[in-house]
């Protein structure tokens, strides 16, 4: 196993042991004084009403979606590129039409994602 | 078939691999579990990094990192998004008749039966190797002996994306 | 009245926890020898004659603990970040014609970075009752710890690496992966509506620029032929990426700019309109390792990578070393990117997505296609 990943989580754990304590010591130092308005959310001053929860950008799904495929095509591309140095010009048709093949969602997507009457 | 013996059970285990294992297991079954299902999304990327993990342990660095890229970053995020959005009083509640012991000792049965056939081999321990896997030849494979499953790759990201748009869009076309 | 009941509480706490530090660090220390001191080439003469302490002092240099902890690790990036956040302060009251932090400290509020950390660590933690507590606290602090895992495979020269990978790129890229769900965590957990719509723009954002800061990376990748950043770097002898790619390197600038949420793609934390975005319910030290010490990590890593895959990292004229070259090299990338914050206006929501994709993935692709062509018709490095 490559020993180079292992001390990637060593130096996340370390970020971890060293950000715990900046989180305890306002717990020891600063006063504590909790009162009604401070508990409640913040809206502007006045009281909130309602679900926390909303669900106001549903027109943007779209770009979401596109973007699941368009990861897996660029790690793919990832892929391709190592290669090129070996492979040469009998390499190039795939992956011509796999961005061909790919770039019609795109544009699919892109014209139905401004027509937003739809979402 | 080799004695079952408490020294091979312990060759045979890495902690590493152990502690990856448990967390994968354990966040999978959170992940299906959970009360709030926005706890078991979460619970989900975590059992993804687990996998990822174990590509790592395989020497499949390069899967590794995919695995995080694509699982986690893009597949994680939309399914949290998606149970964020949707209100309370939508979800089904789905009556299940199935009887939890039975499925926790079929479980157990069909782990056993496979811990089986592990211990008549005559693998005696797990060697770990030093050498990562050349990831630069995936390239070279997929263009020139695989291009067919590239193109098939290409043909069923596109269909997914503009099925799915379909799908989620109204009904007013 | 109040007020003397207030400042006698508040150093009395102070007092508490000084004294606090006192009793456990010695206590830690002894441990710690008498547990390691018999591995470790420890001798308490050492205390009083610094000349035996020598050898050791430069042993400790090569283990990865003092990498991961000094340089380039943790402190190093915090002190990274601390002055660039004094600097971006500073650079943009200049810009906009008044003088900023001035007070702290003798010369120009250079003391500024304390004052802010000790003001933050003397705040109330407010936890409103409505949120859910353990992902509340739990969202800041996996920040900052994904934002230092890809620190790892960050290389300053040749010899100072925490993490030696042969896909280094991919490692920062995964990291890079991560944010969008500790931001719709920070963003749910808080109970509340501007932090939820704060938080989905936050993740759309980030989610949509992220494919073409991937593929602006792939130029000086196949330029490299190799994942490795030593190797990208080593190949960057002769000529800098930027001049071979660079429509990739506006691409990486514009998408890192969108990656940190700075303006003009600031619509997640929009003042006058959702009050502070995702961030809203967060006050106190929570505040501070969001949006100081976490934002700072990420731009440290993102302009660290530019430096890296474009400006040609620590290679530079001989005289001065390298690792000079490359903070002099990432300081100048900081630089301009945070300038953006005092000219541009912010970008609307979908004109920004919609820009993502219409224009920047393309522009990336067609580099791609360019310097793919190259390669094919025989030029090579």
């Amino acid at each position: 196993m490559e020993s180079g990943l292992i001390l990637i989580l060593f130096t996340a754990g370390f970020a971890l042991a060293a950000s715990v304590p900046l989180l305890i010591i306002p717990l020891i130092i600063a006063p504590r004084k909790p009162n009604k308005p401070k508990e409640m959310q913040y809206e502007c001053g006045q009281i909130p009403s309602g679900e926390g929860k909303i669900s106001l950008m549903m027109q943007y799904y779209a770009y979401l979606l596109m973007f699941v495929a368009f990861d897996v095509m660029s790690m793919f591309l990832f892929a391709w590129g190592l290669s090129l140095y070996r492979v040469g010009l009998s390499g190039l048709l795939p992956v011509v039409l796999f961005i061909m093949i790919l770039l019609i969602p795109l544009a699919f997507t892109l014209y139905h994602a401004g027509r937003r009457e739809l979402w | 078939m080799p004695a079952l013996s408490y020294e091979r059970v312990l060759d045979l285990i890495d902690p590493v691999f152990a502690v990856l294992a448990a967390i994968t297991v354990i966040s999978a079954i959170l992940a299906l579990e959970a009360k709030e299902v926005v706890y078991g999304a979460i619970a989900l990327s975590l059992c993804f990094v687990g996998i990822a993990g174990f590509f790592a342990l395989l020497d499949a660095v390069f899967l590794a990192m995919f695995q995080l890229t694509v699982y986690v970053g893009a597949i994680a995020v939309l399914i949290l998004f998606t149970v964020m959005l949707v209100r309370r009083e939508q979800w089904i509640k789905m009556k299940e008749n199935v009887n939890p012991v039975l499925g926790i000792l079929v479980g157990i049965v069909i782990a056993l039966g496979l811990g089986y056939f592990v211990y008549a081999s005559t693998i005696t321990h797990v060697i770990p190797s030093v050498e990562q896997a050349p990831f630069t030849l995936i390239g070279v494979q997929i263009l020139s002996d695989y291009w067919l499953a590239l193109i098939a790759l290409a043909l069923v990201l596109a269909s997914a994306v503009i099925g799915a748009v379909v799908l989620a869009k109204l009904e007013k076309d | 009245m109040p007020m003397i009941r207030n400042l006698l509480q508040f150093l009395i706490r102070i007092v508490v926890l000084i004294v606090v530090i006192l009793i456990l660090v010695p206590i830690l220390l002894f441990a710690a020898y008498f547990i390691l001191g018999p591995a470790l080439p420890l001798k308490p003469s050492m205390l009083f004659n610094p000349q035996e302490a020598l050898a050791f002092t430069f042993a400790l240099l090569d283990t990865d603990f003092f990498r991961i902890t000094v340089f380039p690790g943790f402190t190093f990036v915090a002190l990274y970040g601390a002055i660039a956040g004094l600097w971006e302060r500073k650079l943009l009251a200049k810009m906009q014609l008044r003088v900023g932090p001035l007070y702290a400290g003798k010369f120009e509020g250079i003391l500024q970075p304390i004052a802010d950390v000790l003001k933050l660590l003397s705040k109330e933690l407010v936890v409103p009752r409505v949120v859910d507590r353990f992902f509340f606290l739990l969202a800041p602090v996996l920040t900052v710890t994904i934002a230092t895992a890809a620190v790892a495979v960050i290389p300053v020269t040749e010899k100072w690496v925490i993490a030696r990978s042969d896909v280094g790129v991919l490692v920062v890229f995964a990291v890079l992966a991560f944010f969008p769900i500790t931001a719709l965590m920070a963003a749910w957990s808080s109970n509340s509506r501007y932090p939820m719509l704060g938080g989905l723009r936050a993740l759309h954002q980030m989610v949509s620029y992220e494919i073409p800061l991937i593929l602006s990376v792939l130029p000086s990748v196949v330029f490299a032929g190799s994942l490795n950043l030593l190797d990208i770097v080593g190949k960057q002898a002769n000529v800098w990426f930027i001049l071979l790619a660079p429509i990739s390197a506006i691409v990486f600038y514009i998408c890192s700019l969108a990656e940190l949420e700075r303006i003009p793609f600031d619509l997640p934390e929009a003042e006058p309109e959702l009050v502070s975005g995702w961030l809203t319910e967060y006050g106190g030290m929570n505040f501070g390792l969001i949006l100081g010490i976490a934002v700072y990590i990420k731009l440290y890593v993102l302009s660290a990578l530019f430096t890296l895959l474009f400006l040609g990292g620590w290679l530079g004229p001989q005289p001065l070393p390298p690792e000079f070259w490359f903070i002099f090299k990432t300081f100048i990338v900081t630089t301009l990117l945070l300038v953006p914050r005092g000219v541009f206006p912010r970008l609307r929501i979908d004109l920004l997505l919609k820009q993502s994709w219409a224009r920047y993935f393309i522009l990336a692709l067609i580099n791609l296609m360019i310097a793919a062509a190259a390669i094919l018709a025989g030029f090579k490095l």
